[in-house]
């Protein structure tokens, strides 16, 4: 039978090339995503590679930022964010509470915040600024949280955020002094610190937020992105725990 | 398209337990390249830091599970439906050979559908890549339509080899006598 069918000839013979173009054309296809993946170029840039680790783990710097958490946590946890940003809004209600709870709260992780506002997420930037300038106050997290909840009582996905928005809610977060916060929010006193984190970013290869460092500064950082679930952080930070 | 074709082709190939197991494996291998292929560094770099493979696999196993809530569930459910479609056009390909052989010239049609599929699969992760090459801040999120436009092309591109292998399947294998006018 088999020798039957294999006798009748094709009646299109550009089909073997048509299939060896695609063949062609797959193989390109998955090069180029290979070669020029996040991951490979970020082989390629010096300064991600933490010394004498001889792996791909990137070297972040010590930064002031706002943090929670033991600063003598074994591991520590440094998250890109912006404010605007709908993943960044589901981490900070699906993920972090957990991590709070088994990690950090437990003196084995520190967390750190650090800012990367999209230019195309407007409101992430007087976002970032306003926490920041709470920061001074010892309030960045409540700042942090309130920004995020108002966002999530307006819906799902990514909610058209404003600067005068955020300022009425300043008045909400119990203990700051809202109208030290807009002074400095008007004054752009902290521009120079989102920038900063903005440009560290673009050194680390942060594609898109939220983008996670886990590790040590000692050993370097693991990347992860993306509003991953907690089951995703926690082989990371146990094998970093060792 | 003959859609009693594409019917009576997969009822044929379905009939048999083993091509449930086929499509089920292929189309979770996919899922497990796909998230492997989106979390590159986190992988690479795990692999080079001597993380134990049991380490690897409990993450790429929650990266799976964590699809909807890292990716959002229209993109989790449209990368489920570029899975499946993997699946089957792999279990129509093991059909189609395994029933009629491997002809260099017959399979042309499998064979093209195959590397259809594997494009298909692969050219949502390919574009996120170049397009942070570009420089392009928030990735598929910053195309016209958020990266839709990649995800239907993935769709139709592994559509397209179904239907030509389930034709193949329903011919028996054998290309149809051009009926005489």
């Amino acid at each position: 039978m088999a020798a039957e069918h294999n006798a009748i000839v094709i009646p299109h013979g550009t089909v073997k090339w048509a299939a060896v173009f695609l063949i062609g054309l797959s193989a390109f296809s998955f090069l180029l995503g290979v070669i020029f993946s996040p991951a490979l170029v970020s082989g390629g840039v010096a300064d991600s590679v933490a010394a004498g680790s001889g792996d791909s783990r990137v070297k972040v710097t010590d930064v002031d930022a706002a943090s929670m958490g033991s600063a003598d946590a074994k591991v520590r946890i440094i998250e890109y964010s912006d404010f605007q940003c709908p993943f960044c809004r589901k981490f900070v209600e699906d993920t972090l509470p957990q991590l709070e709870a088994e990690y950090i709260d437990t003196g084995k992780v520190e967390f750190e915040y650090r800012h990367f506002p999209l230019s195309f997420h407007p409101g992430a930037r007087p976002a970032a600024e306003a926490a920041e300038c709470a920061r001074e106050q010892g309030k960045f997290w409540e700042v942090h949280d309130i920004i995020f909840e108002k966002q999530a009582e307006q819906g799902a996905g990514t909610i058209d955020l404003k600067e005068e928005d955020i300022k009425l809610w300043l008045s909400e977060v119990e203990g700051l002094d809202a109208a030290r916060v807009v002074q400095c929010m008007d004054n752009d006193d902290k521009e120079s610190l989102i920038l900063r984190d903005l440009a560290d970013g673009g050194k680390y290869d942060v594609g898109g937020t939220p983008t996670f460092f886990v590790g040590t500064d000692q050993k370097g950082y693991v990347p992860l992105v993306g509003a991953q679930p907690f089951e995703a952080f926690q082989p990371i930070i146990d094998e970093e725990l060792k | 398209m003959d859609l009693e074709v594409l019917r009576s082709s997969l009822e044929k190939v379905y009939s048999k337990p083993s091509y449930h197991i086929i499509t089920f494996v292929a189309s979770t291998l996919t899922l497990v390249f796909y998230v492997a292929l989106t979390n590159l560094p986190l992988i690479t770099t795990a692999l080079a830091s001597g993380y134990p493979i049991e380490r690897i696999a409990q993450i790429l196993v929650a990266l799976v599970l964590g699809l909807v809530q890292s990716a959002g569930i229209e993109t989790a459910a449209s990368v489920m439906i570029v899975a499946t479609l993997v699946g089957t056009n792999v279990s129509l390909l093991v059909y189609r050979v395994r029933a009629y052989g491997f002809n260099a010239k017959q399979g042309g049609s499998g064979l093209g559908g195959f590397a259809l599929g594997a494009l298909g699969a692969g050219c949502p992760a390919c574009a996120t890549g170049l397009l942070s090459l570009l420089g392009v801040a928030g990735g598929l999120a910053a195309l016209p339509f958020q990266g839709w436009e990649l995800r239907i092309l993935s769709i139709a591109l592994l559509t397209a080899p179904i239907y030509w292998l389930s034709k193949d399947i329903a011919n028996n294998g054998a290309c149809p006598i051009p009926k005489r006018s």
